[in-house]
């Protein structure tokens, strides 16, 4: 059973990449360092038992832990 | 050439002309708009040609045109000889923003304040906050409440409230423009308190125009910030730790400045917070639209899901490496978002597969903060 209660940096990065940032650019608005977002994003994988990011999107949007900006986001309903 | 009062004025080659997708329309519709204005009027054949558009697709998108009054075309009985003419991008932007504001007018906010106001003063915690009126004097006018009689006051007090050593900020707006004046004062107020670890909850309107970029982007929706949609916000308020409450003493005239509150009041209005709160988290959490996966696709996701890289999968596809990545290309673009990790989130939240790791036993869902 995969471990899915997100620590609050977690949290942060995952929001951040799901707003489209990349490593380098979600590393510096959390002021840490591109390593540490890739460390962070492997032991997330390790827990959720994938191996890439592909796979790591689908978990956490499959747990609903993080919205996609997408194009139909507050569409006029 | 004039048709209905269009005068066609072909932009110069190469201009740019703005994107209609971006207010609702299909990217066909966009495409022979684009093409419309770009090289002037044509007949419906002409651009199902010249874009190499499938008549049928040709013709819906310029029915679209047609009904959101973004082209017009001559009124001849035969389709085929109608000709088509684009009206002038900005005019069509002004038209399409206007039709999806989605605006409360300023009375109908002073309503929902007053209403507040009303409430707190029949439930008897507040009998001497006026309705509709300003309180006489500046300062002190009855126990727990106090008025700052201007705008700059106002800011001047919430940036010391806000500076001192506080847990939680809520704030509820009613507004759907932010001015830029106001962005800028919050913007640094914000981060500082971010840094501090207090705990911010927004409640706000919809934006006006519809637009899901978030304005308030300097702050990450996570733990210590979050922000919630809701199209009743009664009133513009924000409440310090529970116990302080500011709101404008007339929600008409914010330069007329705010009412402070402590005590019942701050209590009441808290309590009124927390249920709009509640309620803006059951309304439905904007999603991703539904998508409808061709074989091809969904036998590529499916494989990509269960942890093949794009190399094995095309050789179980039996297609090259490179259709891998134009198809993947092609369904990042359907749903908007630029790499593949936004693309396993959206496909994810749309349950169109999961990754093998996951049971598909929902009880192992048990953060409480989702």
């Amino acid at each position: 059973m995969p471990k899915i209660i997100l620590s609050d940096r977690e949290r942060e990065l995952v929001a951040l990449l799901a707003q489209g940032h990349t490593d380098v650019s979600a590393a510096e608005q959390l002021g840490i360092s591109a390593r540490s977002v890739t460390n962070i994003l492997r032991s997330l994988m390790d827990r959720l038992g994938v191996d890439n990011r592909f796979q790591l999107g689908l978990a956490l949007g499959f747990l609903r832990k993080a919205n996609v900006p997408g194009p139909s986001v507050g569409s006029d309903g | 050439m004039r048709i209905d009062g269009v005068t066609s004025t072909p932009v110069p080659l190469g201009a740019a002309v703005p994107s209609l997708v971006r207010w609702g329309l299909t990217s066909d519709a966009d495409l022979v708009f684009r093409t419309l204005v770009t090289f002037g009027p044509r007949t419906e054949r002409t651009l199902a040609v010249e874009l190499g558009l499938p008549g049928r697709r040709t013709a819906e998108a310029l029915a679209e045109l047609r009904e959101s009054g973004a082209a017009v075309s001559t009124d001849d009985s035969r389709t085929t000889t109608r000709i088509w003419t684009a009206r002038r991008p900005a005019a069509v932007v002004t038209m399409l923003r206007s039709r999806r504001l989605r605006l409360v007018d300023a009375p109908t906010r002073a309503q929902a304040h007053h209403g507040v106001v009303r409430a707190l003063k029949t439930a008897g915690v507040a009998a001497s906050l006026p309705v509709g009126t300003l309180p006489g004097l500046p300062g002190t006018f009855a126990d727990d409440l106090r008025y700052l009689p201007s705008r700059e006051l106002t800011r001047v007090r919430v940036a010391e409230v806000l500076g001192g050593p506080i847990r939680e900020v809520l704030t509820m707006s009613n507004e759907q423009v932010i001015d830029a004046a106001s962005a800028r004062a919050g913007a640094p107020l914000d981060m500082d308190m971010h840094q501090r670890g207090v705990h911010m909850r927004l409640l706000a309107m919809p934006p006006a125009d519809g637009d899901p970029l978030d304005i308030s982007g300097h702050l990450i929706n996570g733990t210590t910030f979050q922000r919630r949609e809701s199209p009743a916000v009664p009133l513009k308020l924000i409440l310090v730790d529970r116990r302080l409450a500011l709101f404008p003493a007339d929600p008409q005239d914010l330069e007329r400045g705010y009412v402070e509150a402590g005590g019942a009041v701050a209590r009441a209005l808290t309590s009124l917070f927390d249920r709009h709160w509640t309620d803006a988290a059951t309304a439905p959490q904007p999603s991703v639209a539904p998508i409808v996966l061709s074989d091809r696709e969904r036998s590529l996701i499916t494989l990509l899901a269960a942890g093949h890289t794009d190399h094995t999968a095309a050789q179980r596809l039996r297609i090259s490496a490179r259709s891998v990545t134009g198809i993947m290309r092609h369904l990042m673009d359907r749903l908007g978002v630029e790499n593949r990790f936004q693309l396993g989130l959206a496909l994810g939240s749309l349950r169109v597969v999961a990754p093998p790791s996951l049971t598909s036993d929902p009880s192992h869902d048990h953060d409480p903060e989702s």
